[in-house]
């Protein structure tokens, strides 16, 4: 279970993130939606304890991130936005270091490599990535100690279609394992087809929250919804 | 993309956190492909400067009188002086410049593509993340060190006539090498808060430059010998070569006072830089 409780981020010049309350709970995937600058990337690096929120907190099953003991991975597997590999490392050395911090063995690396379609491209240079072999990367990242929670910020983008099918798949078997999945996207269809729940945010504030079908009904689509809460201000 | 495997539980091994972050922090450098170039040009450049000290130790050799010789300002110096000095020349230049240069990028992977997000969510202990960090900066500077050192004196070895030889492989000669080694880790330490607390190679690289030009052109020393005294090149020098090579230079004991003290300052700073800046 995520919970992100008044959550807010005040930089110098903006308020990123102001007063956002939502739960993100097991079993289901929730999608985070929202305009470009909305505020979905700094509640997600607030909940990894990579922002110091200003108010609020943003905790996984009751814990703040700090305090999920020393192999957080194995809890929580996260894709960041802003946190590329480097580009001369191999993408196997990329996962290994990873690996290693958590303490997670060599093989489950190639298990996930495996599982992303990158063993073929394990022993190249990032930099010779495509950029969805980048994202594939980043979920693989993700994937190594096999958290019952994931937080993916954007994780369709660069992926091909067959890329997004299997990532939907991943989504649906993990949520039906019991995982908690916060994803947030600009793919407004695709999260249709794969989250339960969905937070849209605006300016930095919750402007609907709930299943599906409480935020899109009496729309045509979730994306009209979107159009509908994003823009007419609240 | 392939099926999925049965869910796979982690072996949570027997290293400790800070061993496994340790473990993690060394291959994230040795799998850097600037470590192994910058290194490489380091001790290629080690090896030309060493062979450059045996050609002017050999025409010294030529002029002795008594083991000594006239410097090129006037004072009759021992070539056992001159021996010691040129063991020290290069690895002290690759730990005075080249060394710090090399942990700057090594440090700054974690800010060029946003990786520091990665690893701080990996290891979310800050004082743990620093500490690793601060180690493998350190074993890194040394270990390169090292190398130039034994690089030198092999060479040396092999060209030096039979009295250059003993100096080598004197006590003394073992010495400055264990003080080359001191000064090298404070340099990486150095270099590597830098870094971490510009968030950037480059500037943290131009941070080293223009302090060892500040040391270098002696502009500070007028204004004050005290700050110039200060400067890790300047501590170093006498600390060692074992002699104040300017009456202005902090003694030895000084000297080694105050690479201790930036070795301090530098790992405090590097643990609040992490701790207590936000990662973003
Ligand atoms: N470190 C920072 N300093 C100042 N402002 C910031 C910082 N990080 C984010 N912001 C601001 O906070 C707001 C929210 O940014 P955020 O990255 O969370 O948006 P987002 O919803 O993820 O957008 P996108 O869809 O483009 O990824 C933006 O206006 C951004 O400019
Ligand atoms: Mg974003």
């Amino acid at each position: 279970m995520i919970e992100i409780s008044r959550l807010t981020k005040r930089y110098s010049t903006k308020v990123a993130v102001a007063d956002v309350t939502f739960t993100a709970p097991p079993g289901a995937v929730t999608g985070l939606i929202g305009p470009n600058g909305s505020g979905k990337s700094t509640t997600i690096r607030a909940l990894l304890g990579l922002t110091r929120p200003t108010h609020g907190t943003a905790t996984v099953d009751g814990c703040q991130y700090g305090d999920l003991g020393p192999y957080p991975l194995r809890r929580v597997g996260a894709l960041l936005d802003n946190a590329a590999p480097v580009p001369e490392r191999r993408g196997v050395d990329h996962l290994r270091w990873i690996a290693q911090t958590n303490g997670i063995s060599r093989r489950r690396v190639d298990e996930v490599l495996e599982q992303v379609d990158l063993t073929g491209a394990a022993r190249s240079r990032v930099k010779q990535y495509s950029l969805g072999m980048k994202q594939r990367l980043g979920i693989a990242a993700a994937l190594l100690g096999d958290p019952d929670v994931l937080v993916l910020d954007e994780p369709m983008n660069g992926l091909d279609p067959e890329g997004i099918r299997w990532i939907r798949e991943l989504l649906r078997r993990r949520t039906a394992e019991g995982a908690t999945v916060l994803v947030s996207s600009h793919f407004m269809t695709e999260l249709e087809s794969v989250a339960e729940r969905v937070v849209v945010l605006a300016r930095g504030q919750v402007r609907a929250e709930g299943t599906i079908t409480e935020v899109a009904g009496g729309f045509e689509s979730l994306e009209a919804a979107y159009f509908h809460h994003t823009t007419v201000s609240v | 993309m392939t099926a999925p495997t049965a869910p796979h539980r982690p072996n949570p091994g027997r290293a400790g956190p800070t061993r496994a972050a340790l473990r993690a922090e060394l291959t994230k450098a040795l799998t850097l492909r600037s470590l192994w170039i910058g290194a490489g040009v380091i001790l290629a450049l080690n090896v030309y400067f060493a062979q450059m000290n045996v050609s002017l130790l050999a025409d010294l050799a030529q002029t002795l009188e008594d083991g000594r010789f006239v410097a090129y300002d006037g004072t009759v110096a021992s070539f056992e002086t001159a021996v010691r000095d040129s063991i020290l020349s290069s690895p002290y230049q690759s730990a005075a410049l080249f060394v710090p240069l090399l942990i700057a990028v090594v440090c700054g992977q974690e800010y060029r593509t946003g990786q520091i997000r990665t690893t701080a969510a990996a290891v979310p202990n800050r004082w743990r993340l620093a500490t690793v960090q601060i180690i493998v900066s350190v074993v890194l500077g040394v270990v390169v060190t090292i190398l130039a050192f034994v690089m030198s004196d092999v060479v040396l070895l092999l060209a030096l006539p039979a009295e250059g030889r003993d100096v080598v492989l004197s006590a003394a000669g073992m010495l400055v090498g264990a003080k080359v080694l001191t000064y090298s880790a404070v340099m990486s330490v150095v270099a590597g808060v830098l870094t971490t607390v510009l968030r950037s190679t480059m500037p943290a690289l131009v941070a080293i430059v223009a302090v060892l030009v500040l040391a270098l052109s002696g502009v500070l020393l007028p204004l004050s010998p005290l700050v110039h005294g200060l400067l890790p090149m300047i501590a170093a020098k006498t600390f060692l070569f074992g002699y104040a090579p300017d009456a202005t230079d902090p003694s030895v004991a000084a000297g080694l006072v105050i690479l201790l003290g930036w070795l301090t300052a530098g790992a405090a700073t590097w643990f609040g830089a992490l701790r207590y800046r936000e990662i973003g």
